[in-house]
């Protein structure tokens, strides 16, 4: 029981709202496409296609950290660290979260499309090209050193024309820019194209957490295109802005990169959160408990994810604070709260064991592993140990909190809407099996460097060097192992992706449920995967459940009333 | 079959598009370019604090063109506030009328601070206060180009009859984008010019 029964052609009395007569000009093709969901798709496709390279380098850098035998030079290794944190860190989750947005908001919201759709498909092919460009950087010329990694030092050693270093600062320029046309997208299709009756407390929580990160997006990213224009002149003409003789240089670029950086790595917890929750309420089969209540945490950590800027102490005229870590701990305060409103939202009786659900445990248990961390690395701290900023360690807290969290809760999203994504459900048994793949690879990957932070290892250096290195180099290898997991767990969802996608096009309607969780919410209320305009009619929503609620009525019960 | 509105218990709630998700598209564009521009002011203000001489000796801040291109900017604004005004009283001339001269004003921004860059002995190339400034100009330059293209598109839409006194939005975002432009020209003359 659908709204599009059998993916009928648009009615004709019928119009699809704002779509002029000038659209059908371009044809259909996967630069010109007008339609969100295939949009969304391309995004989530190079996403994929982006972290497996990202993945790759990383496996690089840690087989160089295994052995006192240098594999690859120091310039060769810190170009190949700065595409490894761009490449995974700019190229990988915002584009899925963008992508399961880009495919998803529209129907969660009772939306035939997205406010500006062929911005949104400028924006995805602007970011693939952007990303390509920046692998290309590699290629060429002298190096562009840490680059984004942390703003410690200044981002090029000399000024002068270095063409790596050009393309470097004109794709991210690119990709950044990108960015912000695709948030000024959703942005304005979650505010103004909602189904009538959909106040902000009804939206999902997966839309209102991309509302969310979109205005953050707004506002944080311009700060980086910024700060990259700056790098670019004085890169490429060689003006001396960022030389180390220019007093407060040093200052303007550490704290552009990081008014940008420090929330843009925490954002992407933002829309995990919104995911997850949606996953949660739906296999739940039960209302969230709560629900104005997570979204208000949802904006909070939003909001929070700006204030770890102060939490960073080693960067120049740093904000001042008691406690440094305080801001960044606060982040935690939200996310628990909400962990707790799932918590308080399953009844075991009534779950239903979805694969997805697998992702959000591992979500949990990576972050309780970073925050559990965190405390120990406090008290090392506390008693002389070096385990903060500077060490293996902060690699480890990365590995596990930053990235791995937000990647497992980015697939299993995927795994949720998979139906939707793909017509029909993606394997749950390879699922589970890319689910351990990915837990197991990044636990094993973040113990390796916590373990290093431990035993007082470095971050950021070619080889290891010392006393202790060869103790440093067993806990590389450990690292390796973590990240060939990390790959094979991309692989396995590419496998299964592939499979159902295939398997999805030669299926009747009737092995493509609409609905295949006896769902509430509006993407449920039209087939799998949707038509193109999405719903022939758009419900009057009277809850957060609108499509449970017009269930209801259709309901002999319902009926009869 | 498709489920039709007659089906459904609940009524449709099909609508048209709200007129103002073009203003509310460039808004959201507008906060982000003038963040872009907030944020290399600041790095101005920045390296400027812990400069002892500034602007650096040889540099010479004409008076004459700041102002010229805030005259220009001002009109180039108000012209996308006179081409609502023609699209929203249903007087399609001074609509096309005002949103040409916008788009010439516009232009004439951009080959104006050009001039002045070229003219201004200043290379990037000298010291960060070059880097600065070239990098403010830039941003701005690449504002009006952006402004340009909005109002050719919305004058090429007021030409095919699409904008109109019932359809007006697209006339909305052309005058807000130009506001927002034009703003983001007079914080920089304040900088630049004034503050220096």
């Amino acid at each position: 029981m659908t709204l599009t029964a059998n993916r009928p052609a648009l009615p004709s009395s019928v119009s699809t709202p704002g779509v002029s007569e000038g659209a059908a000009v371009l044809p259909e093709s996967p630069l010109t496409t007008s339609d969100h969901k295939r949009i969304g798709r391309y995004y989530i496709a190079a996403a994929v296609l982006f972290v497996l390279v990202g993945t790759v380098i990383g496996i690089l850098l840690e087989v160089q950290l295994s052995s006192s035998g240098a594999n690859v030079t120091g310039s060769q290794y810190d170009r190949l660290f700065n595409l490894h944190t761009t490449v995974s860190s700019l190229l990988f989750l915002p584009l899925l979260f963008t992508g399961l947005a880009t495919y998803l908001v529209p129907l969660q919201i009772g939306a035939r499309r997205l406010a500006f759709p062929r911005v949104q498909a400028l924006a995805l092919w602007g970011s693939v090209a952007g990303g390509l460009l920046l692998l290309a950087s590699y290629t060429f010329g002298k190096p562009t050193g840490w680059g984004i990694a942390y703003p410690t030092a200044l981002p090029f050693a000399k000024a002068g024309a270095s063409r790596a270093t050009d393309l470097w600062a004109g794709a991210l320029m690119l990709v950044a820019f990108c960015a912000v046309l695709s948030a000024a997208n959703l942005f304005v299709t979650v505010v103004k194209l909602r189904a009538p009756g959909m106040t902000m407390l009804r939206v999902p929580a997966f839309t209102w957490s991309v509302l969310a990160v979109s205005a953050a997006i707004l506002l944080a990213t311009p700060v980086f295109i910024a700060g990259l224009l700056l790098i670019y002149l004085d890169e490429h003409f060689g003006g001396g802005l960022f030389r180390p003789t220019q007093v407060n240089g040093n200052l303007v670029w550490q704290h552009l990169l990081w008014l940008y950086g420090r929330p843009d790595v925490y954002l992407v917890i933002v829309p995990a959160l919104g995911g997850l929750t949606d996953v949660v309420t739906t296999h739940a089969r039960r209302p969230l408990v709560q629900p104005a209540a997570a979204k208000v945490l949802i904006f909070a950590a939003m909001l929070l994810c700006f204030g770890i800027l102060a939490s960073d102490q080693t960067i120049e005229k740093a904000v001042l604070l008691p406690t440094p870590s305080v801001l960044s701990l606060l982040v935690a305060a939200p996310v628990g709260l909400l962990t707790l409103l799932w918590l308080g939202t399953i009844r075991p009786a009534e779950v239903r064991l979805h694969v997805s659900l697998l992702y959000v445990a591992g979500f949990v248990i990576l972050l309780l592993a970073g925050f559990v961390n965190g405390v120990i690395a406090a008290s090392q701290h506390l008693h002389g140990g070096l385990t903060g900023a500077g060490s293996a360690w902060t690699v480890g807290q990365v590995h596990a909190v930053l990235f791995g969290a937000p990647t497992l809760a980015a697939f299993g999203a995927v795994y949720h809407w998979g139906p939707k994504l793909y017509g029909r459900s993606l394997n749950a048994l390879l699922g589970a099996l890319q689910w351990l793949l990915l837990l197991g690879g990044f636990l094993i990957s973040a113990l390796a460097s916590w373990l290093a932070g431990y035993d007082g290892a470095p971050w950021h250096v070619t080889t290891y060097t010392g006393p202790r290195s060869a103790d440093w180099f067993n806990y590389g290898k450990l690292g390796v192992a973590g990240g060939v997991l990390i790959a094979l767990g991309l692989l396995v969802f590419v496998a299964n992706a592939a499979l159902t996608w295939a398997r999805s096009r030669r299926a009747s309607e009737a092995d493509r449920p609409g609905d295949p969780y006896d769902a509430g919410t509006l993407e449920w209320a039209t087939s799998s995967p949707p038509p193109d305009q999405d719903f022939d009619v758009i419900p009057d929503v009277r809850s957060d459940t609108p499509f449970a609620d017009w269930k209801a009525t259709r309901t002999p019960a319902g009926s009869a009333a | 079959m498709a489920t039709t509105a007659e089906q459904l218990a609940l009524p449709s709630g099909e609508r048209r598009t709200d007129p103002s998700l073009t203003v509310y598209g460039i808004l959201a564009l507008g906060i982000s370019a003038m963040v872009v521009v907030g944020t290399l002011f600041g790095a101005w203000l920045a390296i400027r604090s812990g400069t002892k001489v500034w602007p650096p000796k040889g540099v010479t801040i004409q008076d004459y063109f700041g102002v010229t291109l805030s005259v220009t900017a001002l009109m180039a604004a108000l012209s996308g506030w006179w081409a609502l005004y023609g699209v929203r009283h249903d007087e399609r001339r001074q609509a096309v009328l005002a949103l040409s001269l916008q788009i010439f004003l516009e232009g004439a921004m951009i080959n104006l601070i050009t001039y002045v860059l070229q003219t201004s002995g200043l290379s990037p190339r000298a010291n960060a206060y070059a880097v600065l400034y070239y990098a403010l100009n830039i941003a701005l330059m690449a504002l009006f180009a952006t402004a340009m293209g909005v109002g050719a598109v919305v004058l090429t839409r007021v030409l095919g009859g699409e904008v109109t006194v019932l359809e007006p939005d697209l006339g909305w975002a052309v005058a807000w984008y130009g506001t927002v432009v034009a703003l983001a020209w007079f914080v920089m003359f304040i900088l630049v010019y004034v503050v220096q």
